[in-house]
Parts: C-alpha cells; structure tokens; sequence
C-alpha cells in the first residue's frame, strides 16, 4: 500500500477529534486539519489545473466550503473522502467554466526528487537504457502537456491513482462510481497519455 | 499498436509528486486562510453581528451565571416587545422594522468595493445571508467579471 | 434728428439686438437639452416592453436580474449569472409572468439564452452594432435594480477593454460609464437609437460603470449553439508578437506557429504583419485576441496580413482542438528538470 493509502486508513481517530472540537466551536482544530490536508490536496488540484494561481484559489475555496459544511459532517465518510471529493467536484466544475484558455503555470520540482529511488533508477548509468536528466525534464514538459489534452475526468482519476497514490476504492469512493468505472477511465487515460507521448519521441 | 505497458509512464506521472510549491507556501495558506474567514464574517447581517457581540460582551462579564442570563433574556425581551409593537396587521412585511433596517444596511455593505475576490466567492457571501435574505431574492450584478489568463497565441 | 439723439438709440439698439441674440442662444441650447431627453425618453418608452424581470433559484436561494427579448418568438438575452445555472426562471414585465427555459449557457462570454412560449409575438429589441461605438458615445441602459420597476440610466462609452485589474476577458468588453445597480445584471445596452448593442455582464467598483459584452460576440454564441448545440471556438496557431515599428497601423506579427497550425496551411507566414481578422482591425496584440473569439472552427475566415511590403489576404479555416501553446519549446535540444535549490 502506497503511503497516501496508509494516510486514508491509519490515525481516523485523529481526524475525528478534530472534528468534534471545530464543531465544538474550536476554530484552530479544523486550522490543525488544513495544515494536514493542504498538501495533499494542493497536489490533487494542481495536476488537474496545471496552473499554480488556480490552484491556490480553489484550495482556498474548498477549506472555506467545508469550514462552512462542518457541521453538518456526520462522520458517515472519514474526513478524507469527504474534503477530496469536495476538493474534485470543485476543481471540476472550475474547469468546465475555464474552457480552454489558460496558462500553464508549472511548479518548479522539490529537490528531494534527486533522493527518489525511481528517479535514481531512470537516471542511472547502471541500466541498460538511462533518461538523461536533460530529457526527462523534457519528457515532465509533455507529460504535462499530455495531462491536459486528457479530459477532465480522466485526468483526475490519473491524478488520484497515479500521482497521489489513491486505491481504486478510494478513488471510487470520492468519484462515486464503481470500482469497474475507475479502472476503465484509468486504462483508458494511461492509453491516451501513452500515444501523446509517443508523438513527441518520434519527433 | 500501441504499448500496454505503462511502467515508464506511471513512474514519470509519480515524479510528479515531487511538483509541489516551496514549504513557506502552506504557512501563508493558512494565513491567508484566515484572512478571508474574517472578511466572511463583515458579510453577515448586521442584527447577526449584533446580537454575537451581545453575548460575547455578557459573556465576558464577571457576573454571576445568573445575571448574565437574566441580562440576555432582558435583551430578548426588550426585542420581543419592539417586534410586537411593530407587527401589526400587516401581512406583506413579516419582519420588524429594526431588522428590514440592518438588512437594507446589509445590501449597501453588499454593494462596496471588493479587491481582488474570485468569482467563486460570490457563492459564499450569498451563503451566508441566505437565512436573513430568504425573503428578499440575490440581485445580480457580478463585480467581477469572467476572466482567463493571457495568452500569447490563439 | 440732432447727432446727440441719433448716439443715444445706437447703443439701444445694440443691447437690444444682443438681449435677443442671447435669447435665441438660450433658446437654442434648451432646444437642444430637450432633444436630447426627448430622445432618452423615446428610446426608453419604446424599448421598455421588450426588457423583462427575471426571477428564478440556484443552489444558492432565489435570485433576481434583467433581461431582453431579440425576436417575437420568446427568445431572450441574460447575463450567465442570471440565467446559466438557475431553474424554474420566470420572467416578468409589470404584472405578467411567463415560465421561460433555458436554451444555452456559456460561462465563456458570460450570458445565457433563455426562451420564453408565448402565444402571440413577443417585443423585442433591434440588434445594433457595438462597432459603431466610440470612446463618448452616449448609451442607455435599462433594467430592474433590486426591487424596483424598470428604470434607464444614462451615460457614454469609457473604452473597450480586454481587462479589469488582472483578469481578463474572453473578448473586447465595452466599458461603459452608467451607473448601474444589483438586479440590472443581463441588462441590455443601447444606443441613441434604441438599438441593443451589449449585454450587461459585471459592474465596475461602486456600481459607477458597466461592463458589457458586445451584442456581436452574444450573437456568435447563439449561432453556434443553433447550429452545433454548443460554443464552437477556432483556432489559428499562430503565436504572436509584438513589431518594433509600426506597419499599416499595426504593431502585430506572427512569430511562429503551433504545429498543424491552420493559419500555416492556409499560407501564414512568419514576419506576417496581421491587419485585420475577420472583421476586427488588427492595431495592437489585444485586438487579435478580441478577435480570436469570433472565429468558428470551420467557418473560413479572411486574414490580410502585410508581408514584405505587399498586403495580402488569406482565407484560412480555424481548426476545433487547441494542444498546449506551451508545445511549442523554444529549445527543444533538453530542458533541464528546474529543481528548486
């Protein structure tokens, strides 16, 4: 199990505390609660909008959705279901109405990359065919690329399980559609990046 | 034919974790995030302002619990005697004058300038005064206008 | 008569001849004044029928803005926020009410179409055009702020503009200075002679301007929905810049293009200094993105472009699907992953 798995499993009681005390009128728990969930969340919103400004609006916009929601929240979902699939149906819907104008806006990549072990696989003169650094930073370019030629949906299912490390039930979980569903959009979209990429390296 | 194997590209969409923003980012979010629950609160009714800093002011009181609720009832019941006196047979207005007042006071708040809102915040001051404002519908006028980033190339 | 009595009228006779010369004068100027209302009145008193009240809900409660009807068979303008996503909208105009439904929405532009069964033939308003307009032209604006039954301000065009602040718009919007207020939001904007020539869409600061999208560019939307049953931009390729001089009045030229670019197919070159497109005369890079909107993928349209001092005019035919400008990698030798340090 990947870590965000774990992350989706372990300590619910934590985040259920939590709760209890902002809905008690606690203001700085559910502050303890954005501290945790930012991160992730920025990651999720960010693969999906390409576009740092957007992002950080959004994120704003979905704390303050579910600050405002919080009393509502019954514990029916844990806390992580529930503000990412606030966070995806929000980034959806902001990007049916941004249509297709819009800049790219790339983050620039954590240095801890260069401490990642399949980032030292790629790169490494020890396999047999190494990416050099300079093409790899090439081949994020077109990824990115890529991830928004794929349609919204796609592109966040590719998101979730690829990039955030979500199982298929947790993804099916926030998306509300069947297990079946994610691994069909899942297939379909790794296809779909596979040919753009394709395009580029026979140029 | 395309390849079904997708090891290279699930590791190169894994590297993309590593796209993140420098970690000052999230201590500002967070600031910023509280800033904005502050301009929130300005956008509820004035009666809601009011009668929050009623009690927080009793409630700040050395006095006995005691006094501070017949100091709240006092003030509930000198509201429930202003509404009657003024909720004669009139069918159309069902709310006492003070309160269509703060209201009307509210959409003169609604109208000033706002800087730099994104357009999805209009969805959460309407939010806000949607108890209070359910007699009255949201009159739109947007101030701020669709918007997309520039671009170079079309 | 003595010399004495013959001064004496002289300068009599001037003051008179000046008092009435300046009567004539007042006289003339509050003519004018009168037309002028006149006109404001007519235009107001002649349109007011065709301008309704929209009421309806949303997610967030009940809600209510301006409208117009553009022919007799119901079909209306509103701005997005009015009409885009709300249900059970009805439509007033003094005491009738009518259901209306909506026919198109497009969050693009910022307006939805709604349309309203009626029985017999509905007013409506005569299109006009906003190109017609210049910095100071008087205009009218007629809607139904807050509760209040319908009212016309009256101001004159401030600029077109593709920005406010740091946003920008999809199109060239007209800035318009008439003060306008909450509930006048899908308002339409005319000109002295009563004809619709935008659609109120946002206000600025304060409520002391408008802005609103040009009727055209609301047209191009309903054309597309009517034909395709959605928006239906184009798109050229062409990636533009900014010459060092001007040529033929504009400083815009083409410095490269996206590959399978349209405008390349249809004979684009680089260097090319674009001039006009469509119908837009091209002086500045805003005017090409203010004319960028009004392209439909598959409708040809005319590009005349100065190259190498000869104007020439190229019918190239926008493409549907946009890849990223950012293919076009100006160093495609590596790039280097930007690690932050």
């Amino acid at each position: 199990m990947t870590t965000e798995a774990a992350a989706s499993n372990a300590v619910p009681n934590e985040d259920n505390a939590l709760i209890a005390r902002t809905q008690a009128g606690d203001p700085s728990a559910f502050d303890v609660l954005v501290t945790k969930y930012s991160p992730r969340l920025y990651g999720l919103v960010y693969n999906m909008t390409s576009n740092h400004e957007d992002t950080n609006d959004l994120l704003q916009d979905i704390f303050a959705k579910a600050y405002r929601a919080i009393n509502g929240f019954r514990g029916k979902s844990s806390f992580y279901t529930w503000i990412h699939s606030i966070g995806v149906n929000m980034t959806i819907n902001f990007l049916k109405k941004r249509g297709r104008r819009y800049t790219l806006s790339l983050d620039d990549v954590d240095a801890n990359i260069q401490n990642d072990k399949e980032f030292i696989e790629l790169t490494s003169n020890s396999t047999s065919n190494p990416v050099r650094e300079a093409d790899l930073g090439e081949l994020q370019q077109r990824l990115n690329e890529a991830m928004m030629r794929l349609s919204n949906e796609h592109r966040a299912v590719v998101t979730m399980f690829d990039i955030q490390g979500m199982p298929h039930a947790e993804i099916s979980k926030i998306l509300g559609v069947s297990e079946g569903t994610v691994r069909s959009r899942l297939f379909y979209a790794h296809r779909q990046l596979q040919n753009f990429l394709e395009e580029f390296r026979k140029k | 034919m395309p390849d079904d194997n997708f090891d290279e590209l699930q590791t190169l969409l894994r590297l993309k974790r590593y796209e993140q923003p420098p970690p000052e980012y999230f201590q500002s979010f967070l600031h910023e995030f509280h800033r904005r629950q502050r301009a929130e609160l300005l956008r509820q009714p004035l009666w809601r302002i009011a009668w929050e800093r009623t009690v927080a002011f009793f409630a700040e009181q050395t006095a006995s619990r005691y006094a501070y609720s017949a100091a709240v009832a006092a003030v509930l019941l000198c509201a429930g005697i202003t509404s009657m006196n003024f909720l004669k047979p009139n069918d159309r207005d069902l709310q006492p004058p003070s309160i269509a007042a703060a209201q009307s006071a509210r959409l003169d708040l609604d109208n000033r300038p706002r800087a730099h809102l994104p357009d999805y915040f209009k969805e959460f001051s309407s939010r806000k005064t949607a108890s209070v404002a359910s007699l009255h519908p949201r009159y739109v006028m947007d101030t701020r206008p669709v918007s997309y980033e520039p671009s170079s190339s079309f | 008569m003595s010399r004495r009595r013959v001064f004496s009228v002289v300068p009599a006779l001037r003051i008179a001849l000046a008092s009435v010369a300046f009567l004539f004068w007042q006289n003339a100027r509050a003519a004018d004044e009168d037309a002028l209302s006149q006109k404001v009145r007519a235009v107001f008193d002649h349109s007011k029928n065709a301008i309704v009240k929209i009421e309806a809900a949303d997610e967030h409660g009940a809600l209510s803005g301006t409208g117009f009807f553009v022919d007799p068979n119901g079909t209306l303008y509103t701005c997005y926020s009015v009409g885009g996503e709300s249900h059970d909208i009805v439509v007033c105009n003094g005491e009738a009410k009518y259901p209306a439904t909506r026919l198109a929405s497009d969050p693009r532009s910022g307006i939805a179409i709604l349309k309203v069964e009626t029985q017999k033939n509905s007013p409506f308003l005569t299109l006009g055009k906003s190109r017609e307009l210049g910095i100071a032209s008087m205009v009218i604006t007629i809607g139904y702020p807050m509760d209040l039954p319908i009212t016309p301000n009256f101001g004159v065009i401030g600029g077109f503009d593709m920005k406010y602040g740091d946003r920008f718009f999809a199109t060239a919007h007209i800035r318009a200075n008439v003060p306008v207020q909450r509930g006048e939001g899908g308002a339409p904007l005319l000109n002295m002679r009563g004809e619709a020539v935008g659609i109120l869409v946002s206000s600025l600061e304060g409520g002391v301007g408008c802005f609103a999208l040009p009727i055209e560019a609301a047209e191009k939307v309903r054309q597309d929905f009517m034909r395709f049953g959605e928006a239906r931009p184009g798109w050229l390729g062409i990636q533009f810049g900014k010459t060092e001089h001007e040529q033929n009045g504009s400083v815009v030229c083409v410095e490269d293009f996206v590959d399978e670019a349209p405008a390349l197919k249809a004979g684009m070159e680089k260097g090319d200094v674009l001039l006009q497109v469509g119908n837009t005369k091209i002086k500045s890079p805003d005017d090409v993105l203010a004319a960028a909107f009004y392209l439909t993928a598959g409708d040809q349209v005319p590009i005349t472009v100065l190259r190498g001092g000869e104007t020439l005019t190229l019918n190239v035919q926008p493409a549907d699907v946009a890849p990223r400008p950012t293919a076009l990698l100006p160093n495609l030798d590596g790039i280097p992953l930007k690690v932050r340090r």
